[in-house]
């Protein structure tokens, strides 16, 4: 329903079903988010990340990098004999996305995934691809003065997913490279 | 493109369809004792419309020869003349003459000089080529290049002047040698050329561009698109709806102020109520617009999909002038017979799977059916029969070529695998007959002695086998030595949808694609039997590898393993192999939408396709291929299946075998495993042994003197003491109904020597005492 455009709060139908409550919820805290935001806008200029926790870490991302965020769906397929890293895909409004788990990755044995769990799906060129997230932290602007140089941030990770490090609350933050995940296919195919 | 370019493929696509039918018509003709008028009547209606539509678009040269071969026909017609083989032959020529003049006009080249086969073609001298043309045969002389601009020119102003445009220049070579799709048409070719003509792949009407639709089909999508329309601003309705509502909750949240007197709770509490109600309605409105879309895109595509599906008569059609072509090639009597000529395929699936079919006809033609005079020693009638026969089964198309011809010889194919290096002597000799067959399919195999142009180029069947896995079909081969062989390719009509039998595994759901099954049925845990190691079940007339699919694709079990006595197995059929997979419920056969399952996963092993099922689940289609392929290396565990008991370690094991070699081995192999051994050297020895001790296992050799290995454990299954402990028969007996003939007296394991190793041994004695 392309030509109506996007319409106001899509992403509360989205996310939170058709739960009155939920919506409500969200459109309050909303409400009272704008109305904090507003003073403390700076002059700086920042780039917006969206904050995650996956294992015992917490990564950022490039906002544009984002297409959206889910909740986690009632139904995972398992892909056969696939590997660790691809916990399996959903169906994403009639697009078949491969969901990554990265904490197999981290060396963090992967649990049952909690009510903050997320996916954060990331766009792709021709196919979109899912980042389980234990949680979203939100976003969180960062100014040009944080992004810091030489990569030194403490990842389980390997070097290649991460892009760059910022300082976040006073902590370095690795940013993590979309490339690195969409490159994972080969790994994933080379696993069976 | 211009006006003139377009009217040239206009009239190309007319004239592919009716030179189609005019060759089809022709061998037809040729082949029948009493053709019915009508056939000639419809070739000459052919002749006649290309020569009127070439005219229309000022194509004289190809107006001229179609009008010269109806002249020619209208002289059988009246009786005047005979239909002879080189009149045909002529005809033919003629026709492709004409097509492939059509191809080069519509593709913007200059095409061939027709006006000496228009002369051929009206001078009514029948066979030969014509004599050597009096222009000298170094053909780069000015002369000839003079005549063909003279052509030129005239197609030039057709085309807008895209004749002029073409590569020639004055220096260039002429026409005949810069223009490949010519070479061999022109009379001047030498005779070597037109030997090979027959054996080119027969043109169809899949290479035209355009496909021709139904009316009522066009209608019918007219009208669809129409309601979709409609539906769009319902739902779009709908939606505002939705979004009223969203605007009027947002107003009443910022009116917050406007109710002091009302606490946080009560204020909540009014606004749920409130948007409880409204939403209600609403919901249920836009779940009926979601519903009717559904139903009209569902329409919708299976209607799009119909619109791709062509008759297999599109292409079977051509064959009769394949098998023509090639008997006359080599000196064979063969008629094709068609049937279900009206089975519809997906044009892009036709155009795969044609180049295949081609290549099963000739061989058919080649290898299978005789020569007269052998077919004459054998027995049979001189002219061979190729049939060529299309159904639908199952949600797919099976096509299946046979020939009452000479059959395989599995032995045969032994040795030429065996020849060619594609397998070892121990491997070829191990193979069952049915399983030797699939060796035809390999790269680099080929049986006929001689290389032909026919065939006999090592591809053989391995083309065919290309074709067919693009397609995700199977492929199965039947034959009956010295009178028939038949080669069935099954494969979805199309690419989009594909019929699947859809079973839960584990956790997860998987659809395995129709043309694989061969059986669903339960499997009762005592008929698991184990060979090699392995277990297998008897089904299919035949011992089949029997995998748990839940840990073959690596998924966790859901719950706990249930006790029941009977599993749900299907049974699939691969290239004469089959496979038997332990599922855990078998859910349903169904059509499903094949979806692909993007980059990430294109090449990812056991996965062919995607599809998403009723629940919106998405759910695997599963690449049998790679099942076949990884089930060879797949150490199921046997103990999974048989119910067998706990045995301490150091059981006592009891060896039988005449040759003190093999009984030292096995002795050995089984001690270093910890297994306390006592050997016999014949099956009486071995009962007479058992019965002074007592043994938790057996393993014995079939042909022993005295008594054999299935006496002796025939003979122990009739000891009480002895009813429940397992026989392991080792043997070099590798024939399938040793095999079963081992099961029947009640041996529970069966290694054929010739794979016999040390782990294979032990794996079955460990799968029988845990």
């Amino acid at each position: 329903m392309t030509p109506m455009g996007d319409p106001p709060g899509k992403d509360a139908f989205e996310g939170e079903g058709f739960d009155p409550e939920h919506i409500l919820e969200r459109m309050r805290s909303e409400y009272w988010q704008g109305v904090e935001r507003a003073p403390d806008a700076e002059p700086e200029e920042f780039t917006t990340l969206l904050v995650m926790h996956v294992g015992e870490e917490r990564f950022g991302m490039l906002v544009g990098q984002v297409r959206e965020v889910t909740r986690i769906p009632q139904i995972i397929s398992r892909v056969p004999r696939g590997a660790d890293v691809l916990m399996g895909v959903m169906n994403h409004r009639g697009q078949i996305i491969p969901l990554l788990d990265l904490r197999p990755v981290l060396g963090v044995k992967p649990s049952a995934l909690g009510k903050e769990a997320r996916i954060v799906v990331l766009k792709g060129q021709g196919r979109d691809i899912g980042l389980i997230a234990e949680e979203v932290a939100g976003l969180v602007d960062i100014g040009n003065s944080q992004w810091q140089e030489p990569l030194s941030v403490e990842t389980a990770l390997p070097p290649n997913f991460i892009k760059s490090q910022c300082l976040y609350k006073d902590k370095l933050l690795a940013v993590l490279d979309p490339h690195a995940f969409f490159r994972l296919d080969s790994i994933a195919g080379g696993f069976g | 493109m211009n006006e003139q370019s377009r009217y040239i493929k206009i009239f190309r696509d007319e004239a592919l369809e009716h030179l189609d039918a005019f060759r089809t018509g022709l061998v037809q003709l040729e082949s029948a004792n009493e053709p019915p008028p009508e056939t000639l009547q419809g070739i000459l209606r052919c002749a006649h419309t290309i020569k009127g539509s070439a005219r229309m678009v000022g194509l004289s040269e190809i107006g001229a020869l179609a009008h010269k071969m109806e002249d020619r026909l209208k002289a059988v017609e009246k009786g005047e003349a005979q239909l002879t083989t080189d009149t045909v032959n002529l005809m033919l020529e003629s026709a492709d003459a004409i097509r492939e003049a059509v191809d080069a006009l519509a593709a913007g080249n200059e095409p061939a000089d027709l006006r000496a086969l228009v002369e051929r073609v009206g001078g009514g001298e029948d066979a030969a080529p014509p004599p050597p043309p009096e222009k000298p045969e170094p053909a780069a002389e000015p002369p000839a290049a003079k005549d063909r601009r003279g052509v030129l020119s005239e197609l030039a102003g057709i085309l807008g002047g895209s004749g002029e445009a073409s590569p020639e220049s004055p220096a260039a070579p002429p026409a005949a040698e810069t223009a490949p799709a010519s070479a061999g048409r022109t009379p001047s070719s030498p005779p070597e050329e037109e030997k090979k003509k027959p054996l080119s792949s027969p043109e169809t009407a899949l290479t035209r561009e355009t496909i021709r639709v139904d009316v009522a089909n066009l209608d019918q999508l007219t009208d669809l698109s129409g309601e979709l329309v409609i539906n769009r601003i319902r739902l779009e309705n709908k939606y505002f709806m939705v979004k009223d509502l969203f605007e009027n909750l947002g107003l009443r949240v910022e009116n917050r102020a406007s109710s002091p007197e009302k606490t946080e709770e009560e204020w909540l509490a009014e606004i749920q109520t409130w948007l409880r109600d409204e939403m209600k309605g609403r919901l249920e409105e836009l779940a009926r617009g979601i519903q009717e879309m559904d139903a009209l895109a569902a329409e919708l595509q299976s209607l799009t999909l119909d619109l791709r599906l062509l008759p297999v008569s599109t292409i079977f059609d051509a064959y009769h002038r394949t098998v023509r072509d090639l008997k006359q090639a080599l000196d064979k009597k063969a008629a094709l017979h068609l049937s279900g000529r009206d089975t519809l395929i997906d044009k892009r699936v036709l155009e795969e799977i044609n180049p295949a079919l081609v290549h099963l006809i000739r061989n058919a033609v080649d290898h299978g059916i005789e020569t007269p005079a052998e077919r004459r020693k054998a027995g049979k009638t001189e002219e061979g029969r190729i049939e060529l026969e299309a159904s639908q089964e199952g949600g797919n198309v099976v096509v299946r070529v046979s020939d009452d011809g000479r059959g395989m010889d599995a032995g045969e194919i032994r040795e030429k695998a065996v020849e060619k290096g594609l397998i070892s002597r121990e491997e070829a000799d191990d193979l069952p007959d049915r399983e030797a067959l699939n060796l035809m399919f390999r790269y680099g195999f080929s049986t006929s002695p001689i290389i032909t142009d026919v065939s006999g180029r090592g591809v053989g069947l391995n083309v065919v086998w290309e074709k067919v896995e693009q397609l995700k079909g199977n492929i199965n081969v039947e034959t009956d030595p010295g009178r028939s062989s038949a080669v069935s390719l099954s494969f979805p009509p199309t690419y989009f949808t594909l019929t699947a039998l859809v079973v839960k595994t584990g956790t997860e759901i998987v659809a395995l694609p129709s043309n694989f099954l061969a059986e669903t049925t339960w499997v009762e845990p005592p008929e698991v039997s184990v060979e090699g190691g392995r277990p297998v079940v008897y089904k299919q007339d035949r011992f089949c590898p029997l995998i748990d699919l839940r840990r073959f694709l690596g998924f966790p079990l859901d719950g706990q393993p249930e006790a029941s006595s009977r599993i749900p197995v299907v049974v699939t059929r691969f290239r004469n192999k089959h496979l038997a997979l332990k599922v855990d419920q078998i859910l349903r056969i169904e059509e499903e939408v094949v979806k692909s399952t993007g980059p990430f996963l294109q090449n990812h092993p056991f996965v062919s396709g995607v599809t998403i099922l009723r629940k919106g689940e998405p759910c695997f289609i599963l690449n049998m291929y790679d099942v076949f392929k990884y089930a060879r290396n797949w150490r199921e565990e046997a103990a999974a299946f048989a119910g067998s008991e706990e045995r301490g370690p150091g059981a006592r094991i009891l060896v039988a075998d005449d040759s003190v070699t093999t009984r030292t081995l096995e002795k050995s192999i089984l001690e270093n495993a910890g297994f306390t051994v006592a050997t016999a050297r014949d099956g009486r020895e071995a009962f007479e042994i058992a019965q002074a001790e007592t043994f938790d296992l057996i393993v014995t050799d079939v042909e022993m003197p005295g008594m054999n290995g299935f006496d002796l454990t025939e003979a122990l299954r009739r000891d009480l003491r002895y009813r429940e402990v397992p026989v392991v028969i080792v043997t070099s007996l590798a024939r399938e109904e040793d095999r079963r003939k081992g099961i029947e007296v009640g041996a529970q394991a069966y290694i054929v020597k010739g794979t016999f190793d040390q782990t294979r041994l032990l794996d079955t004695v460990r799968s029988l005492i845990p």
